[in-house]
């Protein structure tokens, strides 16, 4: 079964519209024929190959994304090289390059987010209208800096403002630190242009070894926030699995075998006290954190002030008095089962409104991402 | 000097002078000034234009900033410790020395990026090992956890090997054969996992990476 045509279509449009791009205009010889055989390869490899995995991997492998782009630019050169033979002043020099920018301007016309690049290229185009001569016009682009502004050094900063809302919106402090070092980064860059635009590839680099120092220390707080969850899941399940509900609880049941629901249910019972241990040994063995510290560490209180830890308040409070007794061998108090009954019955265990947005953050993301993805993602018309 | 040479001139100043003064740009500046100055030596743009040819200076220039940007880049990777990140840069380097035309340069830099970032890719399988650390840690607790002696068997024994017999059937079934796309000689090189690039992401102490890889080995079966 071949790759699904979606898929394909959006990995492989690019090449077809490069190879078309040359087709149209005519091209011809022996690298356009190995280009077009490359792109035959990726379609037959298309066809043939029945994952999208195996598909990518392949097309990286054998080179052909490489070898298409080289074998391109080489078709594209000598097109251009010949076009340029035939231009004898720079006047015409001038007229095929600016046509050459109001060709692309169509690209950003109708983009918003492009808008920065639209309007330099619109001010270069202007610029070699206006009647001066073509190394005038290239000293200006130069000193302007509208070569460098048209690398995008304003789309870059947008969108990191826009990474960095995200990352506050879901209160994501390790990313969102990596953001605004990011920002300012891009932005003391900026300040050393002459232009008050930074370098692409310096900030490429800067980029590079921002995303190097963050990586393990988002590593660590994820792990950490793995460990303390596991944690509070065994003394929660262990609780519960002594109440009233258990038999009937999602946790335990196997359906239409009342025997196996049981079993399940004194597994729970027996076993919980030292898997908690076990998992408590190897929280500190990693992390040479407690118990005890898990309710004052910073991974935990941003969950909680995130809105993401799903049990309330009175479940927390009941877990923390239930960890004493949760020992091998040992059972929770006949107060501490009740309680956990009253609270389950009561359906006051999850946290109110756990894992939703503020009416303010609900805000800034459709801000952020429009009002139509985020009406797709939370479903609200 | 005519004024079309003196725009050309002026041009040609303003190109050299954005790399002047940024260490990063050296070689650029250097290129950038000996344009510059083969322009302020010509009588005329007619003996520019095949000095220009004939010294080849578009492909110095262009030389000049690929040898720039891939000393930087290199030198940020041996700073991180990146080391099969930083042999593209490397050989660009290397290539630079040889190379003749512009279109060479561009297609030999892409060829050779194509070529390490296949390298990378194989690296990055370095990541099996603590993508499997959950897992590793579940069974852990299986086997240790002190539980009553009834449940022994289904939790020591049937979960732990049950665990294991999935783990080794994905791995050679699975894993193996799709990492072998990108390389067909591929097998898990345990080696790697205590390369600084990929040490670093496991956050836990040295004695428990030790455990672990025992205990991957087992679960995966190598």
């Amino acid at each position: 079964m071949p790759v699904e045509k979606q898929y394909s279509d959006s990995m492989l449009g690019a090449f077809r519209n490069m190879y078309q791009d040359l087709f149209d205009k005519k091209a011809e010889g022996e690298t356009f024929e190995k280009l077009k055989a490359i792109l035959d390869r990726m379609e037959q490899l298309a066809i043939e190959m029945d994952d999208l995995s195996s598909f990518s991997t392949k097309l990286t492998t054998e080179g052909l994304f490489v070898n298409f782009s080289n074998y391109y630019s080489e078709v594209a050169g000598e097109m251009a090289a010949k076009q340029y033979t035939k231009i004898s002043s720079d006047e015409e020099l001038m007229e095929q390059t600016l046509i050459a920018y109001e060709s692309s301007l169509k690209n950003y016309e109708k983009e918003p987010k492009q808008k920065s690049l639209y309007d330099t290229m619109k001010q270069i185009i202007d610029l070699g209208r206006s009647g001066i001569s073509y190394p005038v016009f290239l000293r200006i682009c130069e000193e302007k800096g509208l070569y460098k502004l048209l690398e995008g050094g304003e789309v870059t900063r947008n969108g990191l403002l826009e990474e960095k809302t995200f990352n506050e919106i879901f209160s994501l402090p390790i990313y969102l630190k990596k953001t605004e070092e990011l920002i300012k980064a891009h932005d003391d860059l900026a300040a050393q242009s002459p232009f008050n635009t930074p370098d692409s590839f310096q900030f490429g680099l800067e980029r590079i070894r921002i995303d190097w120092y963050y990586a393990p220390i988002q590593s660590r707080w994820d792990a950490i926030s793995h460990g303390w969850e596991k944690l509070l899941e065994l003394l929660f399940d262990w609780l519960d699995s002594f109440c009233d509900f258990a038999p009937m609880d999602f946790r335990w049941v196997a359906l239409g075998d009342p025997a196996r629901t049981r079993h399940n249910i004194k597994r729970t019972n027996d076993c919980n006290p030292g898997f908690l241990k076990e998992r408590e040994r190897i929280f500190y063995e990693k992390f040479q954190l407690k118990w005890e510290d898990v309710f004052t560490h910073e991974t935990f209180l941003n969950e909680y002030k995130a809105g993401r830890i799903w049990y309330s308040d009175e479940v927390l409070a009941l877990i923390k008095e239930t960890y004493p007794l949760c020992k091998p061998y040992s059972k929770p108090t006949t107060e501490l089962i009740k309680h956990a009954e009253d609270i389950h019955h009561n359906k006051r265990f999850q946290r109110v409104n756990s894992f939703q947005l503020t009416e303010e953050n609900k805000k800034r993301l459709q801000d952020l991402i429009g009002k139509e993805k985020f009406d797709q993602i939370y479903g609200q018309k | 000097m005519d004024q079309r040479h003196q725009e050309y001139l002026d041009y040609y100043r303003v190109r050299m002078s954005k790399y002047e003064n940024n260490p990063l740009y050296k070689n650029s500046y250097q290129s950038e000034k000996s344009t510059f100055d083969a322009l302020n030596s010509c009588e005329n743009l007619e003996e520019f234009r095949s000095k220009l040819g004939n010294e080849n200076l578009p492909l110095k220039n262009a030389v000049a900033l690929t040898r720039d940007q891939s000393l930087a880049r290199k030198e940020l990777y041996e700073a991180i410790k990146e080391f099969i990140r930083k042999k593209a840069p490397e050989q660009i380097l290397e290539m630079t020395e040889t190379v003749q035309t512009v279109n060479e340069l561009t297609k030999r830099a892409n060829e050779i990026g194509a070529a390490v970032s296949i390298e990378i890719a194989i690296d990055l399988m370095t990541s099996y090992f603590y993508n499997d650390f959950l897992v590793l840690e579940n069974i852990e607790v299986w086997q240790n956890a002190e539980i009553p002696a009834e449940w022994y068997k289904e939790i020591r024994e049937e979960w732990v090997q049950e665990t294991i017999a999935e783990g080794r059937k994905t791995w050679q079934n699975s894993v193996v054969p799709e990492s072998q796309k990108w390389s067909s000689d591929w097998k898990f090189n345990f080696d790697l996992i205590w390369e600084d690039r990929h040490r670093r992401l496991i956050p836990v102490p040295d004695d428990v990476v030790k455990k672990r890889i025992q205990q991957f080995k087992t679960y995966r079966g190598i």
